[in-house]
């Protein structure tokens, strides 16, 4: 059974593996971080959150300050989906955020929402980038990923 | 047994009454303080509701009571004065006899009553039995201390009991936020305070009524002791006949459905919530989820105040635990207690996680927390305390992310997963002499006007309400300007950009601004944090909040000066700081925290409520949704290109699919180029300790039993009280230094000086 985790994670608690929503693409084993999975870019904060007053004239200009503040993405080395947006400090060692205790995901696996079965879930329609990437037609099998 | 061993027996039972009835001081109780949860069934309690078949009846009770509470807000709200409480900032509550949380009302900010078992449990103890204080009908309590339970000092609450043939049945209270409470800065609230002396009234539970009336002595004495003496005589009047509204109410109700019966419909709500957030958490998967919040200000100076926060589920409990939190700031108005911060999550919880349920403390009986003793989040009751929403916000952000992150995967949900609201506290305080001639000092309502973040299938919301509340008001522009000498020249305008980026953006913050105007003393300050690190995180995905300052244009009436030509002011932050229309001013940004300083008429501050969580990938967002925030100015074109990848004509606004798909996949094809493996990454990226030049306070990484502060390093227990240098001593230190090296050059000859 794949349970849904995130918008973009699940974990296939048969194979006990993260995989990527949006591509089905194999992410990583499922009792250690999903991050590893992943690949990371380090984006200076001015490039998403860019400063509206004058830098050359003032000390605070609604951008946050690069070297205090960095902006760690995470992408599916598939499909690229931006996963995850880490706001950390230069240097912070990223975080471990979700780290579910998989023999009880597995024990009570009917009690959450599975893929595909969305009922009460949000709606996950979203563009399908995986034509682009040779991966137009669905998946009913796992693809293991070399980013 | 002989006669002297009776003396002796005596002699130390009259020590012991002595003792007991002489403690030098009443310090808080800390087996009060750290005791959240409700007592156990009263005798009374367990004998009604032993009885079955009266769910029906007491549901018809709380439903009258309900009535009362929510009627008492309306008249209350419209009769207070203290401005913030006019918009939504307080609460009416019943409390059990033993002093439960058992009502509340359903409007307003629940946790200016759902703090008060701690200073009622206090009264039953110390005061209840002590003859020369005593607790009667018609008596009442006003109480503000954090340390003895509330949030923070500018909080004001009144309780008082209700007998019912002479048996203490209930409590009744009404809480709200008064700000000005006689405090180094007006308005109660600033960040110069620098010891718990420098924070106004501390009232630990004070009866200021005896037999419905109160007593003139005390209410002159707290008058006198503030800025605004008129207002708060008047709010200790209007809280004391909510509370006396409220306790014919409860009377009603016994007199109408029996004492037992209210007794048990009070109990049976509190252990409703209790069971049902426990059979709540059960259906929640197991395991940890972590956060992290870096506050980047002390509210003096700009710091990295890291505090983690890791989420716990298992067997049904689940586990609050901040260890690694930045230490405590001994002078410095930052720091909580930690009966405050546990008040705050209960309020993230009734307000967006679990809105449905009765909004009652019992909401963390299944709860456990676990801090760091003298941390930023369970603080001591020797550092001040006023500003402490920067932590308290912050743990409501940390409580956001981990709900969303525990709910995503369960099919019941009681709310709808969103990233983090807004969390800053944007607003002005001020201080000063009214137009009307009156001394006075408070804040604005525009601190409720945070917007919200991103939900899982749709946007946020714009400027709605603060992130403590879901039924909240910023207040009307014209009421302040009638009421204050200063005028909101920027008033609740969006400016582009101000978004958290996602699938699914954030809500807008607005932006405001106030100038003095026909005050001969006049001052503000700010409050905020965020301005050189995002204080709001997106999701899954989504991008956080910008930073925010305080900006100013100085030594210019912006009043004459519009008189004279009004083409020069533009109602935009960024286009008067960057255009700089007024040619004498002095224009300048700060960090979002400003000191209570004076002003002369027709000086402008201004400032901007920022952006909540983004959700999800921006290269996911509908291009119509894209196209919809452009038309309404709440996006650059700029942005839309560059960030959400859709093409647009700059004219039309129409959309061009073709090269937006192109563009998004070009976009996808960067990641993967730019992005590296995650442990190539960190074994570059990852550093063992925090980077020199930054003022890093906490754990760092994994590591949480080593907490970094400012320089020094040590366990939570090890670590000595962090004292912060005044900033203009630090300012005059490099000043002295600059010239010491400019006079050694000169003295060695250096003609280009």
């Amino acid at each position: 059974m794949r349970v849904v985790i995130t918008e973009y994670l699940r974990i296939d608690l048969d194979a006990e593996r993260w995989e990527c929503r949006n591509c089905n693409a194999v992410l990583g084993p499922a009792r250690e971080n999903y991050k590893r999975g992943l690949l990371v870019y380090d984006r200076d904060p001015r490039e998403i959150h860019a400063p509206q007053l004058d830098p050359a004239r003032y000390a605070y200009t609604f951008a946050p300050d690069p070297a205090w503040c960095r902006i760690l993405e995470y992408y599916c080395p598939c499909c690229g989906s931006l996963v995850e947006a880490e706001y950390t400090v230069p240097g912070h060692p990223p975080l471990h955020d979700i780290e579910f205790d998989i023999d009880s995901l597995k024990r009570r696996a009917a009690e959450f929402v599975a893929e595909g079965a969305l009922a009460k879930a949000p709606d996950l329609t979203v563009p399908d980038p995986r034509a682009a990437f040779g991966h137009a037609h669905r998946h009913d099998h796992d693809h293991e990923v070399q980013p | 047994m002989s006669s002297a061993t009776d003396n002796r027996t005596a002699d130390a039972a009259r020590l012991e009454a002595f003792v007991a009835a002489n403690i030098p001081f009443l310090a808080p109780d800390e087996s009060i303080m750290r005791d959240h949860r409700m007592k156990p069934r009263s005798a009374r309690e367990a004998r009604v509701l032993s009885e079955a078949g009266q769910e029906y009846l007491y549901d018809e009770i709380r439903r009258f009571l309900q009535g009362a509470l929510d009627d008492n807000f309306e008249i209350t709200e419209n009769m207070i004065v203290a401005p913030a409480a006019r918009f939504g900032d307080m609460t009416t509550a019943i409390f059990t006899g033993a002093g439960d949380h058992a009502m509340a009302s359903t409007k307003g900010v629940i946790g200016f009553c759902s703090c008060l078992h701690y200073p009622i449990r206090f009264v039953r103890k110390y005061y209840e039995h002590d003859p020369r204080v005593g607790v009667g009908a018609g008596d009442a309590f006003l109480f503000n201390d954090a340390f003895y339970g509330g949030l923070h000092p500018p909080d004001h609450s009144t309780f008082m009991p209700v007998f019912h043939a002479g048996e203490l049945i209930a409590w009744v209270c009404c809480g709200l936020h008064q700000g000005e409470d006689g405090a180094k800065e007006p308005g109660g609230m600033g960040p110069a305070m620098e010891s718990p002396y420098d924070e106004g009234l501390k009232m630990p539970p004070l009866k200021f009524a005896e037999n419905y009336a109160i007593r003139t002595d005390l209410l002159t004495f707290l008058q006198n002791s503030t800025r605004d003496p008129r207002m708060l005589g008047a709010d200790i009047k209007t809280r004391y006949a909510t509370c006396q509204r409220l306790e014919q109410a409860v009377l009603r109700a016994i007199e109408t459905y029996g004492v037992d019966a209210v007794v048990g419909s009070l109990r049976q709500n509190i252990e409703y919530v209790a069971a049902e957030v426990e059979r709540r958490i059960r259906a929640l998967p197991e395991g940890t989820i972590r956060g992290q919040a870096f506050m980047d200000s002390t509210m003096r100076e700009d710091v990295l105040l890291r505090m983690p926060l890791a989420v716990t589920v298992r067997d049904g409990r689940m586990t609050f635990d901040f260890r690694g939190c930045s230490p405590q700031i001994g002078n410095r108005p930052v720091n909580a207690p930690q009966t405050s911060m546990k008040v705050l999550l209960s309020m993230c919880f009734l307000c967006f996680v679990w809105p449905d349920l009765p909004r009652l403390n019992a909401v963390l009986e299944p709860i456990d927390f676990v801090t760091d003793p003298q941390s930023l989040c369970d603080a001591t009751r020797h550092v001040p305390t006023a500003l402490n929403m920067q932590v308290l916000f912050k743990g409501i952000t940390l409580t956001h992310i981990a709900a969303a992150k525990f709910y995503f995967p369960v099919p019941e949900k009681f709310g709808k997963v969103i990233a983090p609201w807004f969390n800053q506290p944007v607003t002005f305080i001020y201080g000063g002499i009214t137009q009307n001639f009156e001394m006075t000092g408070n804040l604005c309502a525009d601190l409720n006007g945070m917007p919200g973040g991103a939900h899982w299938d749709d946007d946020g919301e714009h400027s709605l309400t603060p992130n403590f509340a879901a039924m909240t008001d910023v207040g009307e522009t014209e009421f302040t300007e009638l009421d204050l000498p200063f005028m909101q020249l920027i008033s609740k305008r969006f400016a582009r950009d101000n978004l958290g980026f996602g699938k699914y953006r954030s809500g807008a913050g607005y932006q405001t601004s106030a100038a003095m105007r026909g005050s001969p003393l006049w001052g503000f300050s700010a409050i905020a944090a965020g301005s050189k690190f995002s204080s709001v995180p997106g999701l899954f995905g989504g991008y956080g909040s910008p930073a925010y300052p305080v900006c100013k244009i100085k030594q210019v009436n912006v009043f004459e000066e519009v008189a004279q030509n009004p083409a020069l002011f533009t109602a935009d932050i960024a286009t008067l700081m960057n255009g700089r229309p007024f040619e004498s001013a002095v224009y300048s940004t700060h960090r979002g925290a400003i000191p209570f300083e004076l002003c002369t008429e027709g000086e402008l501050y201004m400032v901007s409520q920022g952006a909540g969580g983004g959700y999800g990938d921006v290269l996911d967002r509908e291009p119509a949704r894209v196209v919809k925030d452009v038309e309404e100015g709440l996006l650059s074109l700029e942005v839309a290109r560059r960030i959400f990848g859709v093409v647009l004509d700059p004219a039309t606004l129409a959309i061009d699919a073709g090269a937006t798909t192109v563009a998004r996949l070009d976009e996808r094809r960067a990641r993967l180029a730019r992005g590296r493996p995650f442990d190539e990454f960190v074994s570059e990226w990852n550093r063992a300790a925090p980077p020199p030049g930054i003022p890093y306070f906490g754990g760092w990484g994994e590591d949480l039993g080593t907490l970094y502060a400012n320089g020094r390093k040590g366990t939570p227990a090890d670590l000595p009280l962090v004292l912060m240098p005044d900033p203009k001593d630090v300012a005059i230190g490099e000043l002295e230094a600059k010239v010491a090296r400019l006079e050694a050059r000169i003295a060695g000859g250096d003609a280009g000086v």
